[in-house]
């Protein structure tokens, strides 16, 4: 178990690395995280019901809102941005559900993985922009 | 990343782990992860509804 526990943290810090905005490059071009193991089919290794991928995409996630909520307390982000990280955060977790749900009829994973990071990106750099 | 915000993602798996243990499972579920973000998203809510607009 803390082999399993250790694997997904790596992922997710994975996940939060490649979410980095404070790189040049446009977050939506970056380029998939190699820690994530897409097979031949383009299906992602599952981890129980839940890929790695997805498992690692929901911690970031999971980040960003409590990173979010934190600087809102502290006065440092606006209702509006938080609101819009919400609603970023809240659409990136639909895709996520559909893509661990994608598992059960064997449909690709990887593009609501890739929409979902698309969109904790945007909601990163929201929260990013407010120091 | 800051070591802050990698310390908060190790806290929320081990929290993520440690209800699949309690469940007696040896194995992470979509729901184990899913409770981590729910809870996130409960902070993040309960911050926007605190703040004075």
């Amino acid at each position: 178990m803390k082999r399993m526990l250790i694997a997904v943290a790596a992922l997710a810090l994975a996940a939060c690395s490649a979410l980095d905005l404070s790189a040049v490059k446009n977050p939506f071009q970056t380029a998939p995280t190699p820690a994530f193991n897409v097979t031949a089919a383009g299906t992602l290794e599952p981890l129980g019901s839940c890929g790695h991928a997805i498992a690692a995409h929901v911690s970031a996630n999971a980040l960003v809102r409590n990173s979010a909520a934190s600087k809102i307390r502290a006065g440092r982000m606006s209702k509006e941005d938080g609101l819009q990280v919400l609603q970023l955060t809240d659409q990136a977790r639909r895709f996520l559900a559909q893509a661990c749900a994608a598992g059960q009829d064997r449909l690709p994973k990887a593009a609501a993985v890739d929409s979902a990071r698309a969109l904790i990106a945007q909601a990163n750099q929201i929260t990013e922009r407010a120091k | 990343m800051k070591v802050s915000e990698a310390k908060q993602m190790i806290e929320a798996l081990q929290k993520a782990v440690e209800k699949a243990e309690a469940a007696g499972r040896d194995e992470l579920l979509a729901d184990d992860i899913f409770a981590v973000d729910d809870e996130a998203r409960k902070n993040l809510v309960d911050a926007l509804t605190q703040q004075r607009s």
